[in-house]
């Protein structure tokens, strides 16, 4: 491949401690907008506070650094307005799914036409190391030296439930995989919302190994093809299966009937229990790729659509009757 | 044929929330001003807080009061001519505000046992209260001859009952010498899918005139001489509410800037209405929405003025106290957006429907760091209109946020207004939005006074805003020391040039005399009561719209005056303001009751007040 000049290549100084997922991520969307040949100044990325919401910093396009948790009301107000910008919302999970998770599950409902980039990477770390609402349960961090009593959320549950018509999810260091889903997500018209699973190195390393390690990581995840039945392990001889209204895995073989198969594009059950499966789900492999990807009509058409007439008032008079 | 003409007169339709009351306050007011004898009026609406509080009960209470002169009016009178009570509980609430031999009007049918006891009355007050020794008792059996007027169209004691506002508009339109042709023919447009209702309620409005006549000989009819001000070609005059002005400002700030209106508003008492009005005439160039909460309201107007829109939001207390992180952000990213916020009584929930002017320190200081914010107040309905266009002028031309300060008396009251023009308008606006969008980073600006607002999507510039400290020169985030300081000053001073964009300070009288403050709705009941006093008492009056900065001139009054009176409905908020920033001595008049100042009492505390012996 040759070497292409990257105009969303920025000469600010990144911040981001070494070592840190985030520099893979922000590699690979820079790539990929690039070789989409997407203008730079045609595009906005909207972030909220923490490790992640310094994003927009280091990428040459338009950002906008806001506040904890409104990145998502921020960026709906800048898309109805603007419809003609591709609009990023970038959010961790504790921005997205603490002090902003009304605000996101808002978005999703209504189905704007954004991108979400979520990190996720089960920490507070801009402030040094709490909890977060993705962090396990007994996790001791500084503010759970006794371990976190919270249950965890299951973030990919929630967008689904919210209605979430493109729901994706890959890894930090997968670059093929996200930078398929960026293009997908950029075709897609609606909210596309991407979780991409972030290691902090500092303060709660190695939180996806299991999913990265060649010795076993093809039995903790699956890899999510269209129209492809739901298998996986080393050697693709395990597959998901629903039995007693359970989900369940058996061993698979040309003959096995029965078998769920993937359908990205027409809403379906399946889907729902793929988001269902959260990644400290130890019995079931964690679903990696484009989970749902289902067309409804997007809140800024609506909106377009629903007004008194389509003239402009040039009188005040007229408001009148 | 026996008349009584009289230059003011105060009436007051109050009954239950499902009576009418508000339809036909606004159908008699505007027949005070359609037709070709124009009056001035003021109303105000007044609305229970609960939805449908039990018929018949105190809380349910609703009501609309109409002033009606052939002189310009200011502000809602306290002393009532005329009283038209549907039901005890609305005589109980409201017969403390009838002058002495004022006009009650009861619907004698109402004032059964039961009503009784639902407005917790003892007595019954039509026999036992003696009223007729204080007032002029018009007593009639309204619903039952509403119910044998209407009963061929609509044979239903509760729908008849509906129809009772008609009845009393009738005879209202008798006692005023107003013709009912135009309400006959609005009643054919409006029940139009109603049938029997069009007929019901014309039947019954015919009888309320009717019976009229046969008041005749003991009720003189009343006519009060028209008003110079007239409709002509180019202007046509309307009654208009604050929360109304406030929406035809913001299509008029449309027109004059050549942009999109983006309004996010998240219901609130008493800012609503502003949602409701605006999102009707929802068209290419007026966008509204409504998101999940007073925060997603004003996030998305920071993105829409990120986005180069023209965007504000309108809230009350509880709502600003959520809004203001947002503020901070629009001051530290310098983008452009209005803030309306009307003033309820608080803290906390406080009571929703009444007015105070208690956020003032709230909105200029409310939020974290050195954060001043540019506020300014109206001071009457259709001044709301003219507030929102200069609120964007000013956030253009400063490129920050800008609150403006209304109240739930502005908003709920109505004057009698001029339409503008929108060309003569256009005319006085030296903002050209188009260029402003196109120019380099606020902050990157060699020009450091002359800030523009660049836009995403322009060819070659790309930007990247945030509430991160910025470096004074280059833009970029910055943690230097040094810098801050210079920075948090560089932001005072572009708070401070505001003033610079203001018009004329409102000032009347001399320039040594006892010197009146005031700010907001208590503006025109000070209006009047100055009026009346101005000629027996060496005094001045200045009212206070532009909040934040101050005007330049207040300094120059404050120093030559001979004693300051600030008046205003919390515990001094200017008064501490004014004390500090000019260090001059002040006496308050303050009231925190969720009701206006009442006129006499106001007046008598002014002129207590006034210096006299110079």
């Amino acid at each position: 491949m040759t070497t292409k000049i990257n105009v969303f290549d920025s000469t600010n100084e990144i911040k981001w401690c070494p070592g840190c997922g985030d520099y893979a991520i922000l590699a690979t969307v820079k790539r990929t907008l690039n070789n989409l040949n997407i203008q730079n100044n045609n595009v906005v990325f909207v972030s909220g506070i923490g490790c992640a919401g310094r994003l927009p910093y280091y990428i040459n396009t338009n950002g906008f650094h806001t506040l904890h948790g409104r990145a998502p009301a921020i960026a709906t107000g800048l898309k109805i307005t603007r419809p003609d910008l591709q609009v990023w919302i970038v959010i961790g999970d504790g921005d997205g799914f603490s002090i902003g998770l009304g605000h996101t599950l808002h978005l999703i409902r209504r189905n704007l036409n954004v991108n979400v980039l979520f990190i996720n990477n089960k920490i507070y770390s801009l402030t040094k190391g709490q909890y977060s609402p993705t962090s396990k349960k007994n996790f001791i961090t500084k503010s759970s030296p006794r371990g976190s009593i919270e249950n965890n959320i299951n973030p990919l549950s929630l967008v689904s439930a919210a209605g979430g018509t493109f729901i994706a999810r890959t890894i930090d260091t997968d670059i093929t995989t996200l930078s398929n889903i960026i293009e997908k997500a950029i075709e897609h018209k609606g909210t596309s919302f991407i979780e991409v699973l972030q290691n902090c190195n500092i303060f709660n390393d190695k939180a996806y190994d299991r999913f990265k390690n060649k010795e076993n990581k093809n039995d903790n995840v699956i890899m999510l093809e269209d129209k492809m039945p739901l298998i996986f392990g080393s050697t693709k001889k395990k597959a998901l299966v629903i039995k007693n209204l359970k989900l369940d895995i058996i061993d698979y073989d040309s003959n096995s009937t029965d078998i769920l198969f993937h359908d990205q594009y027409n809403e379906n059950i399946t889907q729902k229990i793929l988001t269902d499966i959260n990644d400290d789900n130890e019995h079931f492999p964690l679903p990696l790729g484009i989970l749902k990807s289902v067309s409804k009509p997007t809140y800024d058409d609506e909106h377009h659509n629903k007004t008194r007439n389509k003239e402009n008032i040039t009188n005040l008079t007229h408001i009148f009757k | 044929m026996n008349k009584n003409y009289l230059n003011k007169v105060v009436i007051k339709f109050a009954g239950d929330s499902g009576d009418g009351i508000q339809l036909l306050g606004n159908k008699f007011s505007d027949l005070n001003i359609k037709d070709d004898k124009i009056n001035d009026i003021y109303t105000l609406v007044e609305f229970p807080p609960e939805i449908r509080a039990p018929a018949g009960s105190i809380s349910g209470i609703s009501s609309f009061q109409i002033s009606i002169s052939s002189e310009k009016i200011y502000n809602t009178e306290n002393d009532l001519d005329i009283l038209i009570a549907f039901n005890p509980a609305a005589l109980k609430l409201n017969i403390h505000n009838l002058k002495q031999n004022g006009i009650l009007i009861i619907d004698l049918d109402t004032f059964n046992e039961k009503n009784l006891k639902k407005a917790k009355l003892e007595n019954n007050p039509i026999t036992e209260n003696n009223l007729e020794e204080s007032y002029r008792v018009i007593k009639i059996p309204i619903t039952q001859i509403t119910y044998d007027a209407v009963k061929e169209s609509i044979n239903s004691i509760t729908k008849a009952n509906r129809c009772r506002n008609f009845f009393i508009l009738g005879l209202i339109c008798w006692l005023f010498e107003k013709s009912t042709k135009d309400i006959l023919t609005w009643i054919d447009e409006k029940f139009k899918k109603a049938s029997d209702l069009i007929a019901a309620n014309k039947k019954a409005l015919i009888a309320g005139f009717n019976y009229g006549e046969t008041l005749e000989l003991i009720h003189p009819k009343i006519i009060i001489p028209q008003t110079k001000r007239i409709h002509d070609n180019n202007n046509r005059l309307d009654k208009i509410s604050g929360n109304k002005a406030f929406c035809l400002g913001a299509i008029t700030s449309s027109l004059l800037f050549n942009s999109t209106v983006f309004a996010s508003i998240y219901p609130i008492t008493p800012a609503s209405d502003i949602l409701h009005e605006l999102s009707y005439n929802k068209n290419k160039e007026i966008i509204t929405v409504q998101l999940e909460d007073e925060i997603a309201a004003i996030s998305s107007v920071i993105g829409a003025a990120y986005g180069g829109t023209l965007a504000f939001t309108a809230t009350s207390g509880p709502g600003l106290d959520l809004m203001q992180e947002t503020i901070g952000l629009g001051i530290m990213a310098r983008l452009p957006f209005v803030v309306i916020n009307i003033q309820r009584s608080g803290p906390s929930t406080g009571i929703p429907t009444k007015s105070e002017q208690t956020d003032l320190l709230a909105s200029i200081f409310g939020r974290h760091g050195e954060s001043t914010a540019v506020v300014l107040a109206a001071n009457s309905p259709a001044d709301c209109y003219w507030s929102i266009i200069e609120a964007f002028s000013i956030a253009l031309s400063y490129l920050g946020p800008v609150i403006i300060l209304s109240d739930a008396n502005l908003a709920n009251s109505s004057e009698l207004w001029t339409i503008p023009d929108i060309n003569t308008i256009k005319n006085k606006i030296n903002i050209d939005f188009i260029k402003l969008k196109d120019q380099t980073t606020a902050y990157n600006s060699k020009n450091k006074k002359q800030a523009s607002w660049v836009i995403p999507g322009l060819p070659e510039n790309i930007r990247c805003l945030g509430g991160l400290e910025k470096d004074y020169n280059t833009n970029m985030v910055s943690h230097d020391p040094d810098n801050h300081n210079r920075m948090v000053i560089y932001r005072n001073d572009l708070l401070n040039n505001v003033s610079e964009l203001y018009g004329e300070l409102i000032f009347f009288g001399p320039k040594n005399a006892t010197l009146i403050i005031t700010w907001g709705s208590v503006y025109g009941i000070t209006k009047s009561i100055y009026n009346e006093i101005k000629d027996a008492y060496q005094v001045a009056l200045t009212c206070i719209r532009h909040i934040s900065p101050f005007h330049n001139d207040l300094k120059d009054i404050l120093k030559t005056c001979k004693k300051i009176i600030i008046i205003e409905e919390n515990l001094g908020q200017l008064a501490l303001l004014i004390k500090a920033k000019y260090s001059v001595n002040v006496t308050s008049i303050n009231q925190i009751s969720g009701q206006p100042f009442k006129f006499n009492e106001l007046k008598a505390k002014i002129i207590e007040n006034i210096i006299h012996d110079y």
